[in-house]
């Protein structure tokens, strides 16, 4: 099997990504490691199904999820870890953005149900459209959506966020626009 | 008596097909949220970015390398050339 130097840099550069995601679905950064290399390698074995030109990307995140849900599936245990999502990342961390402070936020984070958690990250940090986060969670467009919708709304309620404030530009929408038409 | 039916915007169409994702993509359509976006969407890019600046562990790099050797010799795997 033959893979393309185009494709393999673009393996390459797919790895930061595909450990932000990682680390959001299995916490500790160790699992979510193997979990990028067991990504890769099943992502390598299967080229020939991959349609270059398509999404890589989402092509990838999708690998990972699988992998990491048949592995939770496996070992028979619930989503795990949550506490520890991002939490030993926090060196790389500002404590705090504006009045809130980074570590309740990630705490709040950790309280949100699994599938919310991630269709949250997916659509608010990693730049996916509803529409790939549908693919890639292979659940409806509306499903993504409403889980979306309530995983802010259950963020706002744990952090008390005030309404009203900061309508403005949606730095989400504003970053997902930008990156899913580049 | 039937008046043909003359495509007066047929050319026009072709506006219906800008990026719906403008749309669906937030800025606060999902259903009027009630509460603010924007501290939620920085602190989550915050926490992700953090991973994303890390420098790629070299065992990514020595995998694909790895893997890259292993298809350039179809059959077996093996090590060094007898």
């Amino acid at each position: 099997l033959k893979v393309s130097k185009a494709l393999r840099e673009d393996l390459l550069t797919s790895i930061p990504n595909l450990r932000a995601f990682a680390v959001s679905l299995a916490g500790n950064s160790e699992r979510a490691d193997d979990l990028v290399q067991e990504t890769l390698m099943k992502a390598w074995a299967k080229f020939d199904t991959f349609q270059e030109g398509t999404n890589l990307r989402a092509w990838l995140f999708t690998i990972l999820r699988n992998e990491f849900y048949s592995q939770v599936r496996k070992r028979g245990r619930e989503v795990e870890d949550a506490e520890g999502t991002y939490a030993a990342r926090l060196a790389s961390q500002p404590s705090q953005i504006g009045y809130m402070d980074m570590s309740d936020f990630r705490q709040a984070l950790a309280q949100l149900p699994p599938d919310q958690r991630e269709a949250l990250i997916l659509v608010g940090a990693s730049g996916f459209s509803y529409e790939e986060a549908a693919a890639i969670c292979e659940c409806a467009v509306g499903t993504i959506k409403s889980r979306v919708s309530r995983a802010r709304t259950r963020l706002g309620e744990l952090l008390s966020l005030e309404t009203g404030e900061s309508y403005g530009a949606d730095p989400i929408s504003a970053s997902v626009i930008t990156r899913t038409t580049a | 008596m039937v008046k043909s039916v003359r495509g007066s915007g047929g050319a026009k169409n072709k506006s219906k097909d800008k990026k719906m994702q403008g749309d669906t993509l937030g800025r606060g359509t999902i259903e009027g949220q009630p509460f603010p976006l924007e501290p939620i969407g920085k602190h989550l890019r915050a926490l992700y970015n953090g991973v994303i600046n890390e420098p790629v562990p070299h065992r990514f790099i020595e995998l694909l390398e790895q893997l890259q050797r292993s298809s350039d010799q179809p059959g077996h795997s093996k090590t060094h050339k007898g």
